[in-house]
């Protein structure tokens, strides 16, 4: 269960740097973008290896 | 049902709606990986967004009809994408985006001042450079390219 609610609050945060960047580059701010994908797609593998414990375990 | 057949199909209704934990955590997984793709592809579109990027070129003007600390106004690179023309009284040109980069109102040069200015809600950008003097403009004015071709001005590209 506690895995699961990581899970939730990591796709959250996944989610808020997604939104905040897409505002940012609708009033020309484009220097986060690439941050933003580089922690979201690390925040990805967190989950993805999370998975596979699960399914290991 | 006959006893038979429910021994040999055991399917629980109870449980046929259920979603296991794990089936969950797996789904949730998955929309993570549509957000981290979704992430790249922003950053991949705005770093095509930014940057110098050439256009078919278009004849602005005759350098003599733009008096020194005038502007003019004209359309590149569609007709519709409003742009200016500044002639500074040093004598150099620089030429920008006429669409402020708060919320899009065309912005006008002062010549007193040497700025562009957006009267929207007050916001102001250097005529020589397009950077942000006051006001709520999160960026500056993206430039355009021109080039001086035997006294006839041309805009070549812009630069984000
Ligand atoms: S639209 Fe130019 S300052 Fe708001």
């Amino acid at each position: 269960m506690a895995l699961l609610l990581f899970n939730l609050v990591l796709i959250l945060l996944q989610l808020w740097l997604f939104v905040s960047v897409l505002e940012g580059m609708l009033h020309g701010k484009t220097a986060m973008a690439l941050p933003a994908a580089l922690a979201s797609v690390g925040l990805c593998l967190v989950n993805v290896w999370m998975l596979r414990g699960l399914s290991r375990g | 049902m006959d006893k038979a057949l429910q021994d040999d199909f055991p399917i629980d209704w109870e449980q046929d709606g259920f979603v296991s934990r794990r089936e969950f955590f797996k789904f949730m997984t998955l929309a993570s990986g549509g957000l981290a793709i979704g992430s790249v592809g922003l950053a991949a579109w705005s770093s095509a967004l930014r940057g110098e990027r050439r256009f078919e070129p278009i004849r602005i003007a005759r350098l003599d009809e733009v008096p020194t600390g005038t502007a003019l106004g004209f359309g590149y690179p569609r007709p519709s994408d409003l742009c200016i023309l500044v002639h500074h009284k040093d004598g150099t040109l620089s030429a920008f985006s006429r669409r402020c980069t708060h919320l899009s109102c065309p912005v006008d040069y002062q010549a007193q001042t040497e700025r562009l200015f957006c009267p929207c809600h007050n916001g102001a950008f250097s005529s020589k450079d397009g950077s942000v003097l006051q006001g709520p403009p999160p960026a500056p004015l993206p430039r355009v390219l021109i080039e001086n071709r035997d006294g006839e001005l041309w805009a070549v590209g812009v630069v984000h």
